[in-house]
């Protein structure tokens, strides 16, 4: 926490040769493992003896927990780049220029951009396999991969929460809004470089914990470690608690840093209406984040203060409906954080590969400000089978209503695309699957909103069916859009055309076969979280299952083909998609510096009805003009 | 010009295909198995939902597919498109005034309506005449008790609970979530779900309150005849949430009375 | 060897107080959640266990006491008397180490109860409260070691003003959860 405040400093690079020391990351996990094993024997064998001694107790590994998290930080590098320098101390760090500086602290916002992305490709496998065993299991009626139903909720807690808190929630913002907001506006490095450069590593931690957990113990409530049902449950609640809470923290710093870039950091000539659209759908979700985050830390504080001391605050004598609508409140706007990169991002790449004019961009923007807003007044809706009647009204009208500004994304893509010459490269083509899935996604939702449909299909695997269209279709896809159209900015390297259509193609397929048939599942009875269920449901659930695997595999397979790409591909010129916004400007990949000299914006970036680029200087050259 | 009417009568095409296959569906039914009066409202509300939303997916899904293939560049080179233009006030007027008017359509129908409906139906001056069943969530078992009858625990020769309802009455569900074996603990009750797919309604039950659900049955069914004539947990309330469940039998109210007659005697045993 | 800062930019200021502002703003929400949660489990009924003096008023007292020298120290430090600054971030110090103690006094001294949430709710408070004035403590000395090794004064004068802005809010996120538990 000290770091954030004394981050606003700025920073001081400065780089003088020191003793050879262990590689950061090693270095981390050792001290990690060191303050562990010590905070955690001075809780549970000195300050807080439980009958019979145990040598690990709830209340021990929540303080070692939080002794590992900040010494594995600061052995990854925050020891010499942050706290020494906070302190008055002089700065001895010696940052690596070749690949060992993705592996240790970093102030450099592409750098930390990358760290996210892997980051969160790290949770998206792990959570990804756990969902192939869930489909795995969910082959055959009965218990055959896992020994026992709390092995399989464990494994729904960890799949959910780590893609929530770790891709949904990172893999667009914290990895390529790092790594791109500061390109796209023109600076050279972020607002915050020393905060952001703590709060990468928080991600690997938070993940680490949260799969871990069922070492402590089973965890049955799925990935809302909702109340009363958690102070029951043995102690890999804990773990659930703690993770999420380093992953939000994560988060949060990002929101931080990025609204402060965006509004700080812009180059000369780029005012508000010149704003790119990704950076306005980072804008909006960092608002979201920076207002629902804390909230939802604080209410995971109560529930893990009843799990260790214990609290009885959301058990039969307290008050238990009260957590799942403090947890709703945050978990609706939690929804559009993952989706609303999703819609900038739309609009960022369909006006480049259309090379046309972005359509009606004022509602663009609107949309996305009103869905940020909107999304903070829907969340009971999560809810109607445990509210009072008077109060499904409002939020079911909120919740219908919030279709509105999201339509406006299709309504800018579909201007725009009207009579564009548009290239079907393999991210628009992602981009347009991506459209369609939200597209079932967004209908299927104004069916849930409606309340006595809600009644029916809630709690069965037609929400199932439903968050993930929203979630999987909108996000990943875009996700995935997002890497094949930013690889040459990364590498300087093309993909394959042909193998990213073919493999965007099959996880289409997959994905839509496999999902659109939960949707059935669910209007026949299909309930959640079971691992065990009626016989007549097991052969649809032996299809979805399938193609639940084939997703899984083609997932896979692009990660391949871009990891294969980023080495191997072949060279391309700076700006092959001839794009106008500023990130092109630069050389693919950055050199040492985004910009040598800093360009001077004097139009709009969307605007393809002629050659002219939206910069005034050739941002390579030394120029001496435009210069702040 | 072309462009438009090309994409207006694929667009017509489209939502008359989709049409069909919705009312083909509606014919059908939407939530395969009904067996009350509230689940043929619900099913309703979500036939005139995709009724209604056909025309707009269709327009949304042939926009993305037309220009994806109208408007595609032919060829390698890059090049700019002809046409250019910022906004189309027309266009983006239509669009916001029909979502709004749609948002508000749905608002008032089915939401407002239905709700309202439902709302009526639990008031108690219209269920004077109900069949009251207390149903017990513990973890993890249903338990179903007839006051009206005195029956404490209804359940087969096996010992398992099981459920009659007569059919074509309204049945009041007074839902509670606790252990009457375990009294004595407090952190005992969980939040459980209280769902028979076939009634198309769904309730939480939390523990501390009590809450009701009202469903008229309309048909003579069982467990044995569809298996979503069933009492399902649909709130994960731990590691025996899958097997929180339990068969329902709606049967004619002269074969209810003999039920009954049975269970009270298999309670004197 | 020393590191040279640069002094800041005037936009480089506004950047950096905008950042805090951010923090600060997003980190009242813990507090918004932590009175909603309180009407919501205890109504309005203040745990007899709750200790009105530890862990209640001497903590608020203390720490809207210590904002008086901190902001002295930003304005010592604008000025560029760097000594007069460490006196009065010194004294600062001093309340707030005390006003920690009582706030973590009665978590303690406590007898915890796992069958009632009402009290509880209290600590719970407490502890937060407690939390946010370590950190704000931390940031303190953190500013006072800086200025013991001459990287403190006019040129390095966001991070007292820095401190100064956590400082009152603490203090003031406290008052309200304070007068909150209490009082209302």
């Amino acid at each position: 926490m000290s770091s954030i405040a004394t981050d606003l400093l700025g920073d001081s690079p400065s780089q003088t040769h020191r003793r050879p020391m262990l590689p950061p990351v090693v270095r981390g996990l050792i001290w990690a493992l060191i303050a562990f094993l010590v905070f955690n024997t001075l809780m549970s064998e000195v300050l807080d003896r439980m009958p019979y001694h145990p040598f690990v107790t709830r209340a021990s590994v929540t303080v070692g927990w939080v002794a590992a998290v900040c010494a594995w930080l600061l052995g990854v590098g925050v020891w010499e780049g942050v706290v020494r320098p906070s302190f008055g101390f002089p700065t001895l760090w010696e940052t690596p220029t070749d690949w060992r500086k993705y592996f240790m602290y970093s102030t450099d916002h592409r750098v930390i951009g990358l760290q996210y992305i892997f980051s969160s490709i790290g949770g998206f496998l792990i959570a990804g396999f756990a969902a192939m065993l869930m489909r795995l299991e969910l082959m055959n009626q009965n218990l055959w991969v896992f020994s026992n139903p709390g092995a399989y909720l464990s494994t729904v807690g960890i799949h959910g929460t780590v893609m929530m808190f770790s891709v949904g929630t990172v893999g667009l913002v914290g990895g390529f809004g790092n790594y791109l907001i500061p390109l796209m506006v023109g600076s050279n490095k972020s607002a915050f470089p020393r905060m952001s450069g703590v709060s990468q590593w928080l991600v690997p931690a938070g993940i680490a914990t949260v799969v871990l957990s069922p070492v402590l113990g089973q965890w049955t409530t799925g990935w809302r470690g909702y109340e009363p049902l958690a102070s029951q449950d043995p102690a890999g609640i804990v773990f659930y608690y703690l993770g999420v809470f380093a992953l939000t923290t994560s988060s949060l710093m990002v929101a931080i840093n990025l609204t402060a870039t965006i509004l700080f950091k812009r180059a000369p000539g780029l005012t508000w209406n010149r704003i790119p659209m990704f950076a306005w759908g980072m804008l909006t979700v960092s608002l979201l984040n920076l207002i629902w985050l804390p909230e939802i830390q604080m209410t995971f504080l109560l529930g893990l203060l009843g799990a260790v001391i214990p609290f009885p605050y959301f058990t039969q004598v307290g008050s238990p409906l009260t957590y799942l609508e403090v947890f709703w409140l945050f978990g609706h706007p939690e929804v559009y954080i993952v989706v609303v990169p999703a819609f900038a991002l739309w609009q960022e790449i369909l006006p480049v590969m259309g090379q046309k004019s972005l359509f009606a961009r004022q509602w663009g923007i609107i949309g996305l400000v009103f869905v940020m807003i909107l999304s903070g007044m829907v969340w009971a809706h999560h809810m109607f089978t445990n509210m009072s009647n008077s109060q499904m009204l409002p939020f079911s009208f909120f919740t219908e209503i919030i279709s509105i500004p999201t339509g406006f994304a299709y309504l800018v893509v579909i201007g725009t695309l009207w009579k564009a010459r548009l290239r079907l490269t393999t991210p628009t083509l992602l981009v347009l699957m991506s459209m369609f899935n939200f597209l079932i996604g967004g209908v299927t939702g104004v069916l849930l909103a409606d309340p006595v449909v809600n009644l029916q299909v809630h709690d069965s695997f037609f929400v199932v069916a439903h968050f993930h269209y929203t979630i999987i279709g909108a996000m990943i896809f875009s996700w995935f859009a997002a890497f094949y159209y930013w690889l040459p900015k990364f590498t300087g390297r093309m993909y394959s055309e042909r193998w990213g259509k073919v493999l965007s193609v099959w996880i289409f397929i997959a994905f839509n076969v496999a999902f659109l048939q939960m949707f059935l599942l669910g209007l026949h009875g299909m309930n959640r979280w079971v691992p065990v269920y009626p016989a007549y449901l097991q052969p649809m659930n032996f299809q979805v299952s399938l193609f639940a695997i084939l997703l899984g595999i083609g997932f896979v397979l692009h990660f391949l083909h871009i990891a294969w790409m980023w080495r191997h591909g072949p060279r391309v010129e700076e700006n092959p998609w001839r794009s106008k916004t500023l990130e092109w400007q630069a050389t693919s990949p950055p050199g040492d510096e985004n910009f040598t000299t800093i360009p001077t914006v004097v139009r709009g970036f969307y605007d393809y009805s002629d050659d002219r680029p939206a910069v005034s200087v050739d941002v390579h050259a030394d120029a001496p003009q435009g210069a702040r | 010009m072309g462009d438009i009417v090309g994409f207006a009568v694929a667009w017509i095409v489209t939502s008359a295909l989709g049409e069909l296959a919705v009312s083909a569906v509606r014919r059908g039914s939407i939530y395969y198995y009904t067996a009350s009066n509230q689940a043929l409202d619900g099913e309703s509300a979500f036939g005139f939902i995709l009724v209604m939303l056909v025309p707009v997916v269709a327009f949304i899904v042939v926009m993305l597919v037309y220009n994806m293939i109208r408007f595609r560049a032919r060829g390698k080179e890059i090049l700019r498109s002809q046409a250019q233009f910022y906004t189309n006030k027309v266009f983006v007027t239509v669009w916001i005034a029909i979502s709004v008017v749609v948002n508000l359509l749905f608002y008032l129908h089915p939401t407002a309506s239905a709700l309202e409906q439902m709302f009526n139906g639990e008031e108690a001056r219209y269920n004077r005449q109900d069949l009251i069943v207390n149903v017990t969530a513990r973890q993890w078992q249903w338990l179903f008790n007839y006051p009206q009858y005195n029956i404490t625990q209804a359940a087969d020769a096996n010992g398992n609970s099981v459920m009659f309802l007569p059919a074509d009455r309204t049945i009041k569900f007074v839902l509670r979530s606790y252990d009457p074996f375990h009294t004595y603990d407090a952190s005992a009750g969980v939040i459980h779900g209280f769902w028979v797919p076939a009634f198309g309604l769904k309730q939480d039950i939390i523990p501390g309150e009590t809450r009701y659900l009202y469903i008229h049955t309309n048909k003579i069914t069982s467990y044995d005849v569809n298996p979503m004539v069933r009492v399902q947990c649909t709130e994960v309330c731990g590691p025996g949430h899958p097997f929180m469940e339990a068969p329902v039998h709606v049967v004619s109210a002269a074969d209810f009375q003999k039920w009954i007659a049975s269970q009270q005697k298999q309670q004197q045993s | 060897m020393h590191d040279v800062i640069e002094p800041l930019t005037p936009r480089e200021l506004r950047k950096n107080r905008f950042g805090l502002l951010l923090f600060v703003t997003s980190q009242l929400v813990p507090t918004f959640v932590l009175i909603n949660v309180r009407f919501m489990l205890a109504d309005e009924y203040v745990s007899a266990q709750a200790d009105l003096l530890l862990g209640g008023l001497l903590p608020a007292l203390l720490l809207l006491l210590g904002a008086i020298p901190v902001w002295r120290a930003v304005r010592f430090a604008a000025v560029g008397s760097t000594d007069r600054m460490r006196r009065q971030l010194t004294l600062a110090g001093i309340v707030g180490l005390v006003g920690l103690v009582t706030q973590i006094w009665p978590l303690i001294h406590h007898r915890y109860d796992a069958l009632t949430p009402f009290g509880e709710v209290h600590l719970a408070s407490v502890g937060v409260g407690g939390f946010f004035t370590l950190v704000t403590l931390i940031l303190l000395y953190s500013v006072i070691a800086r200025a013991a090794r001459g990287q403190a004064g006019p040129e390095h004068y966001w991070g007292v003003e820095a401190t100064g802005f956590v400082w009152s809010f603490n203090a003031l996120s406290w008052l309200a959860i304070y007068i909150v538990m209490f009082w209302l």
